[in-house]
This record gives structure tokens, sequence and C-alpha cells, in this order.
């Protein structure tokens, strides 16, 4: 409840999956959490453990630091 | 899950099959409402506070009618509570992602704070009520029902003020 409010994580990961075309379900299922879960992460209001963060990235197929970082993403990446 | 079993987790009192449900309805409910959420936050300690406060006052057989009833209506609220934040405040953790055993822990950590605050008003409160007895059970008995109530629902209600509203 109060990790992402001290150290914000930024993501990418509504729009890659969506470049994938995966739902929220989908993915939840992939990484193994619960579909709100995916929500939260996207909206920024929860940030991921590293082993969650791995699985995402594995699933995407892309590197940690493509999906997460602590500086907010340029709007063309 | 196994559909063939329904374990039952003793310590948190709730069944494998109950929470997996309530933790995956996409069934739209009110219950789940910021608004609602804290409602039923307020709801639940105005019962207990008027648990203490009947305890206090000399018995009577319409104060005991009342008192049955706010036990009868702390119960309900508590039930409704616990489905409010999706039973996330007592299910156990294998049937938790990381982010629910977060929040879970989070408000179990603030809530036995505030039971260690609340301990001391309501122990204060037994032993007035309870050196008034008038009665062969005690004026202190539904008081303590009420505590107990409200301790239990303690982390739902820290959860249910802090949950943000639903998608």
């Amino acid at each position: 409840m109060s990790r992402q409010k001290e150290d914000p994580v930024f993501n990418r990961v509504e729009e890659l999956r969506l470049t994938r075309g995966l739902s929220r379900q989908q993915l939840a299922d992939l990484v193994g959490v619960h579909y709100q879960t995916i929500g939260y992460l996207e909206r920024g209001e929860y940030s991921p453990s590293l082993v969650l963060a791995l699985k995402i990235a594995k699933v995407l197929d892309v590197e940690i630091p493509e999906v997460f970082s602590i500086r907010p993403f340029k709007k063309d990446k | 899950m196994n559909p063939q079993r329904n374990r039952f987790f003793w310590m948190e009192g709730v069944t494998e099959r109950e929470v997996v449900r309530h933790l995956n309805d996409e069934t739209p409910s009110r219950l789940r409402t910021r608004k609602c959420r804290r409602l039923l936050v307020v709801a639940v300690a105005t019962g207990a506070l008027f648990m203490g406060v009947l305890a206090l006052v000399p018995d009577t057989k319409i104060q005991s009618y009342l008192e049955f009833v706010s036990i009868a209506a702390l119960i309900g609220l508590y039930l409704a509570l616990r489905k409010s934040v999706r039973l996330i405040a007592d299910a156990p953790n294998e049937l938790l992602d990381e982010r629910q055993i977060s929040v879970r822990d989070a408000a179990h950590t603030v809530a036995y704070r505030l039971l260690a605050i609340l301990s001391v008003v309501f122990l204060i409160l037994f032993l007035i009520a309870d050196s008034a007895e008038t009665t062969a059970v005690g004026r202190g008995t539904p008081l303590l029902i009420g505590f107990m109530l409200l301790a239990a629902s303690l982390p739902s209600m820290v959860l249910a003020w802090n949950l943000p509203p639903e998608d």
C-alpha cells in the first residue's frame, strides 16, 4: 500500500501487452497473478516484485528496462 | 483449484472455494465501490460504539433486544465488509498473489495497532459495565461480543478504507 507512493515505478506493460494482443486476464494467467493486479500495475498503483517483473518481461519477450523504469518513458518509445 | 476439493482454512475461517469465487467475481458490485466500502467501515465502527454505549446503560428488556439486534447487525455488516474486499483480509497466502498479500499484510499491521488501542478502551468499558452487573449474564458480555466482532472486522475495515475503487 505504501511502496509505490515512495518510489514510483513507471512501466509500459499496457502498451506492450496490447501490441502482443493479450488481454489482462491472459497476461495475468501467464505470469501467475490475479487479473486485477495487472490493472493496478498498468495504472502505476502497484510496483511489482523483481520476480514478477522478470516474468512479465519474459512473457512480453523484452528486457526489463524496456518495460519498467524509475523514470517516465518517453512517449515515442 | 481442484473442483472436487474445498479446503477449509481453520486459521483464516474461510474455504478455498469461497475465496476463489470472490477473487474471480467479475460481476460489478455496489459493495466494492469506495463509497460503499467506507460506509460499511463507518457502520461497523458505529455499531461497535453503539454496543459500548448500550452496555453502560442499566439493564432493561428493551435494551436486551437492542443488544441482540446490534449483534445481528454487526454480524451482517461483518459479512458484507468481507465481501466488499473480496475476502482478501481473511485469505491465506496460497490463494493470493503478491499484490494481494502485500495489501492484506499492510492492512493487518494497521489493524493490529488499532486493536492494541481499542483493547485498552474496551477493557475499561468492560470493567465499568461488568461492575454494574444486574443480571446473571452480566452487562459486559454483549460489549465483549461487540468487541470481538470489531476485532475480527478490523483488517477488512482497514482494507476497505484504503483500497482504491475497482476497474
